[in-house]
């Protein structure tokens, strides 16, 4: 059970953040025990993978991600439409077509428990590509199928939180960001640490803290580089205390309306 | 006194409060007692909310462990809360009575602010006081 939220805003800076509980289980679906574990990996400083799904199948498919950052140089050789489609490419030749195949060669009556091994989400978060400004965030499907944040697609969820973490950020998007983008990084880090909290408390289990939350922003020094950090889980009380106080203001407003005595 | 001394203090003046209220109780002591002081406190760092030191947290963590305070997190809220324990008033006491009156006296005027102000007049209030702290705050523009 998991929950994996990243948000793009309008300055370009992406907040990517996820709950910390992993669940085991046996193959027909029976869960063991859940244990703390990151959700959210650092890829050579530079870029981000996130998944959520089957352990071992995300552990592949970082290690793909990983070479393509390492290796290939992806930010200077591909534009995002070039980008979506190479890594498509790559993560279906070289992680889920075998998965995919021998699922569809199972006997029928153990292919629901073969599907459940694919049913997985991912996301990647690149640094600026080729012609590009601002940093890149592709999410994938089971199948790899990849799709873009852009200013008018600025969150996504993945994971069993999804239920609850879409409606809460469409909420978040109408009321806040007037149906656009957050506009700064402050923004955004407030509106994922909202969803974060509000799903782990909200589930009905197996989603819980510690919350792990990683950023991407523009260096503060003149050299124009795009940096990536974890926030350390300490640093994110004080994000967490930001969440308490407007929730405190919402508590509070039915107050505005009681006479007050003279 | 240590500087876990000081956060067993603030609770014990507070009785419960949030991270930023024991973060900027704590740094509001660094700069109206503690600087008269000359003694080692906390390294308090511009940080997303203003002047932030990860050491309170840990040092927190550390008097919970050594069963003088309590963490809690009530479901009902977004954020946990620090308590000072029985054994935590206890042990405060005897530092107490060690105690410049005027200091405690102070101590409680910072935390009874902290306590009365709201999350964002908190943060404002301090960034209009220490404007040097301002810097890395996620509510710059």
């Amino acid at each position: 059970m998991t929950i994996i939220i990243a948000v793009q805003c309008q300055d370009g800076s992406v907040v990517v953040a996820a709950d910390g509980a992993a669940t085991f289980g046996k193959d027909d679906g029976t869960l063991t025990a859940r244990q703390p574990v990151s959700k959210l990996c650092l890829i050579h400083e530079k870029a981000i993978f996130a998944h959520s799904g089957a352990v071992g199948l995300g552990q592949r498919l970082q290690a793909v991600f990983d070479d393509v950052v390492i290796h290939k140089g992806i930010e200077k050789r591909y534009s995002p439409a070039e980008s979506m489609q190479y890594l498509r490419n790559l993560f279906w030749e070289k992680v889920i077509k075998d998965e995919s195949d021998i699922v569809n060669q199972t006997k029928p009556e153990l292919v629901r428990f073969a599907e459940r091994t694919l049913s997985q989400q991912f996301l990647v978060v690149l640094p600026p590509l080729k012609d590009t400004k601002i940093p890149c965030v592709i999410h994938f499907n089971w199948e790899a199928f990849p799709e873009m944040l852009t200013t008018n697609l600025p969150c996504v969820s993945l994971g069993s939180g999804q239920m609850i973490a879409d409606p809460f950020l469409s909420f978040i998007r109408r009321v806040l960001w007037e149906n656009k983008a957050p506009t700064n990084l402050a923004d955004g880090i407030f509106a994922v640490a909202w969803t974060i909290q509000h799903v782990v408390k909200t589930s009905p289990a197996f989603i819980s803290d510690p919350c792990q939350m990683m950023i991407m922003k523009l260096a503060t020094d003149s050299t124009n580089t795009w940096e990536t950090e974890e926030i350390p889980s300490n640093n994110l009380l004080e994000h967490f205390g930001n969440v308490s106080a407007i929730e405190d203001y919402i508590k509070e407003y039915p107050e505005l309306f009681r006479d007050k005595p003279n | 006194m240590n500087k876990s001394d000081w956060l067993l203090i603030v609770l014990n003046l507070g009785k419960s409060l949030s991270p930023v209220q024991l973060q900027k109780s704590l740094f509001l002591i660094s700069k109206e007692i503690i600087i008269e002081r000359e003694e080692e406190f906390y390294d308090f760092e511009p940080y997303d909310y203003g002047p932030f030191d990860s050491n309170i947290y840990k040092d927190a963590e550390n008097l919970e462990k050594e069963g003088l305070i309590k963490i809690e997190n009530p479901f009902e809220r977004s954020h946990r809360y620090y308590c000072i324990t029985e054994d935590g008033s206890n042990h405060l006491n005897r530092i107490l009575s060690f105690m410049d009156k005027k200091e405690l006296a102070k101590a409680s005027d910072i935390v009874s602010l902290v306590k009365s102000l709201s999350f964002p007049s908190l943060i404002k209030m301090i960034y209009n006081k220490y404007p040097e702290f301002k810097v890395k705050s996620i509510f710059q523009n």
